[in-house]
């Protein structure tokens, strides 16, 4: 009767096996595609070299949110990235921030910064409520080390209507607000009231808005990455560049890499990556 | 097509005849592993020896769990699906290798997720499945 427990266990296999094969399959895309050059054959054979030495069960090591690692063959697809994806992103920014520039008084949050401040403005005493709520501490700590200069610039990326991702900066030394959408929209409406409110809690002032570079997408999937970029640029602009729209497939390479090189430098390796790289070839 | 795993129990009831097995065709599976109950569910665990073959290790790299064959997913069951009857059964399995377990389409999980909370799982010999019309390839 364990072919019953058998099933069960391939039942749920088969959608974790699925992303890897939707993965492959792209990749195989990518590699066929008029548009690959010789940066995207060579990015392609790291992502192989790299496949061969991730472990298709295990948990991605190094970020805090516990996911499986499943969930990074989305960087090799067209798919849409979720929080966990952008956050991952942003997580890595952060780490490159500190290390290039020793912090320098720039804070990389995650995506649910907005997330939370949108929360408060639908709550009817959100307001009074941020003020004396234990949930919020850690808003509160932020705004006050903005507000007194502890921090200058805070660095996030926003989730709009659940379906288009935005850069976005707020520039505390600046009092500038700078809003990046790789749609070329203006900036969404609640998440400047939610900013503007938080702003004016803490220091008193109403910012300006701008907005700064970011590619033009040319796709219904891209907006995820291209927010990534527009910030990385802006923040460490001698060691980043606006990716070309037609070449986005690449930088979703290069982001897995990144992912799956941070995931590998904390778990120890049992196979023998080489041999399978050499394989591939 | 029909499966049954190894028995949990012998069960006192009568086995089908020939005839019926004829009339509906099936094939019923098994190994000769004995069966461990997990603890909690109902459900058998799989004897170690066999999950180390059927299963992917959980070390395995990415590029070699696509190499993993898994079995095909059965599209559909015809219309009247009585779990019970359809698929326990107390005859004694039929197939008896890994091999031809792992060629099986497996059914919906929704049908396995109503298997393994009937009570006449514990006292079935084997699992049957009519044989299905159209598959899933992997």
């Amino acid at each position: 009767m364990w072919t019953i427990s058998y099933w069960v266990q391939v039942c749920h296999l088969r959608p974790l096996k699925k992303n890897w094969l939707d993965a492959e399959e792209s990749l195989g895309e990518l590699t066929q595609s008029k548009q690959r050059t010789d940066d995207t054959r060579g990015l392609i054979k790291q992502v192989y070299g790299a496949l061969v030495c991730i472990s298709w069960a295990s948990k991605v090591k190094g970020f805090s949110a516990s996911i499986t690692t499943d969930h990074q063959a989305t960087y090799l697809t067209k798919n849409w990235f979720s929080d966990e994806h952008e956050n991952q992103m942003l997580y890595l920014l952060q780490k490159e921030v500190s290390r290039t520039r020793g912090g320098d008084g720039i804070e990389v949050c995650d995506t649910f910064f907005t997330t939370r401040l949108l929360d408060i403005q639908k709550q009817a005493n959100g307001p009074d409520h941020y003020a004396n709520s234990a949930n919020y501490t850690w808003l509160r700590e932020k705004g006050q080390e903005l507000a007194t200069g502890v921090l200058d610039m805070l660095v996030t990326i926003a989730n709009i209507g659940e379906t288009h991702w935005v850069a976005l900066i707020l520039d505390f030394k600046s009092s500038n607000i700078l809003y990046g959408d790789s749609m070329g929209g203006t900036i969404d409406e609640d998440v400047e009231t939610a900013l503007t409110w938080w702003i004016h809690h803490h220091t008193g002032k109403y910012f300006t808005k701008s907005y700064f570079p970011i590619t033009c997408q040319r796709d219904g999937y891209s907006c995820g990455i291209l927010a990534w970029n527009a910030l990385a640029v802006f923040l460490l602009p001698e060691m980043h560049s606006l990716v070309d729209a037609g070449k986005v497939g690449d930088e979703r390479l290069r982001m897995f890499l990144r992912v799956a090189d941070h995931h590998n430098s904390k778990v120890c390796l049992f196979y023998n990556c080489q041999e399978h790289v050499t394989n591939l070839d | 097509m029909s499966i049954a795993g190894p028995a949990l129990t012998q069960r006192n009831t009568e086995p089908l005849s020939n005839q019926q097995l004829v009339k509906i065709p099936v094939c019923i599976l098994d190994s000769s592993y004995s069966t461990v109950m997990a603890k909690g569910p109902q459900l058998p665990q799989i004897p170690p020896t066999v999950q180390q073959s059927i299963l992917p290790d959980k070390d395995l790299s990415i590029v070699d769990f696509l190499k993993f064959r898994l079995p095909a997913a059965a599209r559909s069951f015809d219309g009247s699906f009585t779990p019970s009857q359809e698929f326990l059964s107390s005859l004694s399995p039929t197939i008896t290798t890994i091999e031809e377990i792992q060629v099986i389409p497996t059914p919906p999980l929704a049908v396995l997720n109503e298997l393994v909370n009937m009570p006449e799982l514990s006292v079935s010999q084997s699992v049957l499945c009519l044989h299905a019309p159209g598959f899933i390839a992997e």
